[in-house]
């Protein structure tokens, strides 16, 4: 690990947000080892089931990283942030995070999905240059926005 | 050519059903999975982040 371990500082986030923004629209930064083709290869043949089959494997799996460090932010800086397995149930509906990890004690909001949210971003921005223009797309400045939009919901008496 | 790390593991999910339509007892094992991949997630992504260029020095320390 070159620059040692992240600081999981909000900071940390822009330029994660600049990267991801950089892979997602910038091919030749995803010119890649053979190595690593092999194994986004088997990866890909190997799962019958993916949530995401428009993204590719690799883009996808950066989106699953970042997510999980824009949690750890939460969890760095908030005292009652910390994962949870989504059993939401409301008004006799699953929520829409069901059964995945997400983060708790957000307020009103109740829970945030990280991964969810950067990978619904990175979708958008994947299928929608054509024909969506709307405020979820990704953008450089997309992941900070976000971490900026969801702290709202943290109570403040939590920020450490 | 810019190359990213060869030794980077894309993150392979041990669900073949989306988490929503699996048994509490599969959410439960993909729950426990995950959070102990927290690390080595995070780790990839350092790896990925600072072997791409203009992107070296991330994390800030």
């Amino acid at each position: 690990m070159r620059g040692g371990p992240p600081n999981r500082e909000p900071d940390s986030l822009r330029v994660l947000g600049a990267w991801l923004y950089a892979i997602v629209k910038t091919p030749d930064l995803l010119t890649i080892d053979h190595e690593l083709q092999e194994k986004l290869d088997i990866l890909t043949y190997q799962i019958p089931y993916r949530e995401f089959p428009l993204v590719p494997v690799l883009v996808n799996s950066a989106a699953f990283d970042t997510g999980i460090y824009l949690a750890e932010v939460f969890r760095h800086n908030c005292a009652n942030v910390d994962w949870w397995l989504c059993k939401s149930v409301s008004e006799g509906r699953l929520s829409i995070d069901y059964g995945e990890p997400v983060l708790t004690n957000f307020g009103r909001a109740h829970h945030l999905n990280p991964i969810g949210v950067v990978r619904t971003a990175v979708t958008l921005s994947l299928l929608t240059d054509m024909v969506y223009d709307g405020p979820l797309r990704l953008s450089p400045s997309r992941l900070y926005e976000l971490f900026g939009h969801w702290r709202k919901y943290v109570p403040i008496e939590d920020w450490r | 050519m810019p190359r990213l790390a060869i030794d980077y593991q894309p993150v392979n999910i041990p669900l073949t059903k989306p988490s929503g339509e699996a048994s509490d007892r599969e959410q439960e094992a993909y729950y426990q999975w995950f959070v102990d991949a927290i690390p080595y997630r995070i780790d990839q992504l350092t790896k990925l982040v600072s072997a791409t260029p203009k992107f070296e020095g991330w994390p800030p320390k």
